[in-house]
């Protein structure tokens, strides 16, 4: 389930903080799904726990995570979580490299809509 | 918490280490890099007692190490050295060190080498280098010291063998707080274990941090205008208050290496509007190099293969 | 993975690495108890049977002694091997030191260094101590049984010296390992220690005791014991003037011996602590024991050349080339002791400017040493007031001459002789002692001491006295006192007194008064001045006593007259002297071998017509004339170094053993003649 690249430039903690992010916002972790210890997820993943604490810090700073004493860590509600910047900024760098390559803005808008839409209803098949 | 304290080493008339001080935290795994013959090994001997300081402190917990054997119980230090165990077996030695420290447990040095098979009852001088440094290893996982030196110990096997001892010691990290201290001169070894590192050069310790911090608050720019803008200087970034390292222009990019959390490098070249603005994470290589740069050391070369 | 080994009981480290050492060497401790038992135990117990072959009294064969000399072969070699199973132990047990990777694991375990060194060495101590001390008891009694007959409680002590001399080496060349850092090296100070440190100390007291001819200081010998330990026993024994071993008593050898030991002890100890862990591997780390290494080597190539020239040396001026020369050697001596050290030489500048150094140091101070003849101190000339004690040596007696007038006597002459080089006994005075007392004395003992200089005179045939302090001694009425008084003590048990013709005539133990009445007239013989004649010697009488330090033979010749007239008035005078007694020339006996067939031949077929008998008084009258062999010898052969051999044998003991010979003078040959004729 997380990808860790050890050689990669983006390091461990930061790996391991998107991954996270980008599970619950897919929604493959829903909120108040319980996620492993630092202990655990260290050694599941062969990573060094002080790596693994700063990510879930980063987590919890950010209120990706919540974390309950005794029990555990788990995941928020993600629409109060301060992931928007970073979504955001990726959403704009797509956006820059569309518009670079030709699309047009109205296109591009269109599209927006009909993403929007889409997942509109498939939340609603989700819900019945 | 290990502490050195002004720590000066000398051998014959040659200072191998000079007035360095640093702290190495509980329950971190924690890299002494350098080049051959920096020292690493000498500060590792420093801790687990084998020398003796010719100036400075070397303190665990606030008291010193040397000739102290409650102080030495709680470190282990395996050494690069392998001839010394020939006539041993890996029984032998087990029952030998679990004299010294009481701590040993053979049912962990039994799990260790269900995964790592070496014969338990064969002479260590019939063992090839690798499984010599492995066969090692585990005995010092198996003593259950506070805190594990391990001289060079990656040296000489494959990535495979080292995922699993690597596994084998944050296994420890977890389940005892052990803290680790590895030194070596290869920095894909402490890029996958490490969460701190000092490195060492010419008998002083160029710095000594945590490199989750340090990775977090350097990086690589890449920026870039369309056309018709005019030239920065680096002065010019320099006046938005970043530090900046490195600074290079290459056809209309601009390369930068800047000090600051990547949130604050966004803030203060916001202004300037980039076009492209591309933030890339140091590799740790790179990392060093451009802070020994900074503080006046030529070219450096580290050992990264992974 | 769960660790669920709880944590052990905490034992000291001391005892856990002691543990440790013991079980790992286990073995090695039963094979060297077990050699110590057969190695010198079973030379002892060879012996033993071996003496109790030659007691038998029929010649045994060849055979029946082969088991006891391979059982003395294989103890030596067993003795031989503990030893080199002792010095393999010492090496290996503190070999680490000298490798970089062993100390590393070594000295990273949690022990202190002191418990490290304290457990080690206890530890090999403890694999053979007890075996060493047991064996070395056992060899005492081995040794006490076969030599029943002699007081040997000294010799036999001395066995116990053999597992101290045994430790000594072990802990000496742990000093040597710990003191270095390369093995080799260790092995050459180990050399230098153990021989050339004891015979350099040896050569200067030696060289002191030459100046003095005869004196010796107690105090020294024990400093030098303490210094540098047992060596000095064997290179005084082998090379030294007179047997130190034999004078000192056991429990200062013991108590230097063991000092000793426990220098090297502590000096290892404190080399242990302070070294490095980065000396492994560097040959002499520690700079001022590798200096005083150096300064011995130097100090005894310098001293051997310097000897050698010494006499030859007259002006100072001339001097300069030989001290340069001796600088040079010893120079050349320490090139090569680095070379063999280091195998390199690097820092030459350093280095020859150390080497300058300790061999001009050495090459001075032993040249000063040499020259002020040792600094003065055998200048120490005791006075005559420091005299403490004098006794004549006899070998097997020693009579102390306790009363102040002969000391006083001695005194006088003290004040008139004894100077550096000049010593007491001329061998003619010494000669006249023979024949005017009797038995030889081996030496005269005279002990000075003043505070804590002691100085033993011994005047020995060798030395040479002065006419006058003989006549002092000799005439002083005291003397004759004492000596008879001590004659007193010790014949008045277990004396008998036997004829000189024969060794089986013994008559029973006078009654006390017969013996004062004897040791009265013996007094006035030795007080009187006799005309010292050199032909005197035919011993008529014997006295012998049994005593403590064993057999004393008093022979007294026929120019005691008070005596042989008191002794043949006490004893029936046909009974020490036959009325007729037969005599042959043995150069008549021409066709007989030895002595023993012309006895035989006597014995069987009664004495041929060469046999003559001779009257007591003919007797007499030849008795200036005739000189008796010393021994007893039935088996000599015929015919005699002197001009005429005479044979006398009594007429109802027609035996072997009771033929006696004499040698005739020349100036008896004459009188000889008239008397047969």
């Amino acid at each position: 389930m997380y990808d860790i690249d050890l050689q990669s430039r983006i390091p461990i903690y930061e790996q391991l903080y998107r991954r996270i992010v980008e599970l619950a916002v897919n929604g493959v972790l829903p909120e108040g799904t319980q996620l492993p210890s630092v202990r655990q997820l260290a050694k599941d993943l062969s990573v060094n726990p002080n790596t693994v604490s700063k990510a879930y810090q980063n987590l919890e700073r950010d209120g990706v995570i919540y974390s309950l004493a005794g029990r555990g860590s788990f995941i928020g509600k993600i629409e109060k979580a301060d992931v928007h910047t970073d979504l955001l900024k990726e959403f704009d760098l797509a956006v820059q490299n569309v518009l670079r390559v030709g699309v047009s803005e109205d296109k591009l808008c269109d599209r927006i809509h009909k993403i929007a839409q889409d997942s509109k209803s498939g939340g609603k098949e989700n819900d019945s | 918490m290990i502490e050195l304290k002004q720590v000066t080493k000398k051998f014959d008339d040659q200072t191998i280490l000079d007035a360095i001080s640093t702290r190495i935290p509980k329950g971190t795994a924690f890299g002494l890099i350098g080049s051959n013959g920096a020292g690493k090994s000498t500060i590792l001997r420093l801790i687990s007692g084998v020398y003796q300081t010719d100036g400075g402190e070397v303190l665990l917990d606030g008291k010193p190490i040397y000739d102290i054997p409650d102080q030495k119980r709680r470190v282990f230090f395996v050494s690069d050295e392998t001839t010394q165990f020939h006539s041993f077996t890996i029984k032998k030695l087990a029952d030998y060190y679990k004299h010294f420290y009481p701590r040993f447990s053979y049912e962990l040095l039994e799990t260790m080498l269900k995964s790592i098979t070496l014969p338990q009852h064969k002479p260590l001088s019939t063992f090839s280098k690798g499984m010599k440094r492995q066969a090692i290893t585990m005995l010092g996982v198996a003593a259950r010291p506070e805190y594990l030196l391990l001289d060079e110990a990656f040296d000489g096997l494959d990535p495979s063998m080292r995922k699993l001892i690597r596994q084998i010691l944050i296994d420890r990290m977890v389940e005892d707080e052990m803290t680790v201290i590895v030194s070596t001169h290869n920095l894909a070894e402490i890029n996958e274990l490490c969460d701190s590192a000092a490195l060492i050069h010419d008998s002083k310790i160029v710095f000594s941090c945590a490199l989750d911090d340090i990775r977090s608050n350097l990086h690589k720019l890449q920026l870039g205008w369309s056309t018709k803008a005019p030239e920065y200087s680096r002065e010019q970034f320099e006046a938005l208050g970043i530090e900046i390292l490195r600074f290079e222009k290459q056809h209309s990019i601009y390369h930068l290496v800047a000090r600051g959390e990547e949130d604050q490098l966004r803030e203060k070249l916001a202004p300037m509007n980039p076009t492209i603005f591309d933030l890339i994470p140091l590799t740790l290589e790179e990392i060093f190099i451009y802070e020994l740069e900074v503080l006046g050391y030529g070219c450096y070369k580290f050992d990264t293969e992974a | 993975m769960a660790a669920t080994n709880s944590t052990q009981k905490l034992k000291s480290p001391f005892l856990t690495n002691l543990h440790l050492e013991l079980r790992q060497n286990l073995l090695f401790a039963i094979l060297i108890s077990i050699l110590h038992f057969t190695g010198l135990p079973l030379i002892l117990h060879a012996a033993k049977e071996i003496a109790i072959l030659d007691q038998r009294e029929m010649p045994v064969p060849e055979e029946e002694y082969l088991l006891s000399q391979s059982l003395m072969i294989f103890g030596a070699l067993s003795l031989i091997i503990t030893l080199g199973l002792i010095i393999v132990l010492s090496v290996k047990s503190f070999s680490y030191v000298c490798s970089k990777a062993r100390t590393d694991m070594i000295y990273s375990l949690p022990m202190s260094h002191a418990q490290r060194f304290f457990s080690t060495y206890l530890s090999g101590v403890m694999l053979w101590l007890p075996a060493a001390i047991l064996s070395a008891i056992l060899s005492m009694n081995l040794y006490q049984q076969i030599h029943f007959e002699y007081d040997v409680a000294y010799e036999s002590t001395l066995f116990i010296l053999i597992p101290l001399i045994e430790l000594w080496i072990y802990t000496m060349i742990i000093f040597c390992v710990n003191a270095c850092g390369k093995l080799h090296a260790a092995a050459i100070t180990c050399g230098v220690l153990a021989f050339l440190f004891p015979i350099l100390l040896f050569m200067a007291h030696y060289f002191v005791l030459e100046m003095q001819s005869g004196r010796f200081y107690e105090n020294i010998y024990y400093l030098m014991i303490c210094i540098s330990g047992p060596p000095i026993y064997f290179v005084e024994s082998l090379f030294g003037s007179t047997s130190y071993i034999d004078m000192l008593d056991i429990g200062s050898l013991f108590l230097s011996a063991a000092f000793n030991t426990l220098l090297y002890l502590g000096g290892a100890y404190l080399l242990h602590r302070k070294r490095k862990a980065e000396y492994a591997g560097s040959a002499f780390p520690f700079r001022g024991f590798y200096g005083f290494i150096q300064f011995v080597l130097a100090g005894f190539v310098s001293a051997i050349y310097i000897i050698v020239i010494l006499d030859s040396l007259r002006k100072l001026s001339d001097c300069i080339p030989y001290f340069l020369m001796a600088i040079l050697l010893a120079m050349l001596t320490l090139i090569i002791f680095d070379f063999i050290g280091d195998h390199h030489l690097r820092n030459m500048k350093k280095r020859i400017s150390r080497y300058v150094i300790f061999t001009s140091a050495a090459t001075a101070a032993v040249s000063a040493f040499l020259f002020t003849g040792g600094f003065g101190l055998p200048k120490w000339i005791p006075s005559a007031d420091h005299i403490q004690a004098v006794s004549m040596d006899y070998g097997n007696i020693e009579i102390p001459v306790t009363d102040p007038r002969i000391q006083e006597a001695l005194s006088e002459a003290h004040k008139k002789e004894i100077a550096l080089n000049q010593t007491l006994l001329t061998q003619e005075v010494l000669e006249a002692y023979v024949v005017n007392l009797d038995y030889k004395p081996k030496q005269l003992e005279v002990i000075y001491q003043s505070g804590t200089n002691t100085a033993i005179y011994y005047i020995t045939p060798e030395d040479s006295i002065s006419q006058d302090l003989l006549n002092a001694i000799r005439q002083s009425e005291a003397y004759a006192d004492t000596y008879c008084s001590t004659l007193e003590q010790i014949l008045s048990s277990n004396c008998y007194i036997r004829n000189a013709f024969s060794y089986d005539h013994y008559f029973p133990a006078p009654s006390q008064e017969d013996i004062d009445r004897i040791l009265a007239a013996y007094r006035k013989d030795l007080t009187q001045n006799h005309h010292l004649n050199q032909y005197n010697w035919s011993p008529v009488y014997g006295l012998s006593a049994n005593t403590r330090k064993g057999h004393l033979e008093i022979e007294i010749p026929y120019s005691c007259i008070h005596t042989v007239t008191a002794l043949e008035e006490i004893f029936d005078r046909s009974i020490v002297i036959p009325d007729e007694i037969y005599m042959v020339d043995a150069e008549y006996c021409g066709k007989y071998n030895t002595v023993h067939d012309i006895l035989n031949e006597a014995e069987e077929h009664g004495p041929s017509a060469d046999w003559k008998p001779l009257t007591v008084r003919q007797l007499k009258e030849l008795m200036p004339y005739l000189m008796c062999y010393d021994y007893f010898d039935t088996s000599r052969t015929l015919p005699f170094e002197t001009s005429r051999t005479l044979l006398f044998v009594l007429p109802e003991y027609l035996r072997t053993s009771d033929a006696q010979i004499f040698a005739l003078t020349r100036e008896g040959e004459k009188l000889l003649e008239t008397m047969l004729s």
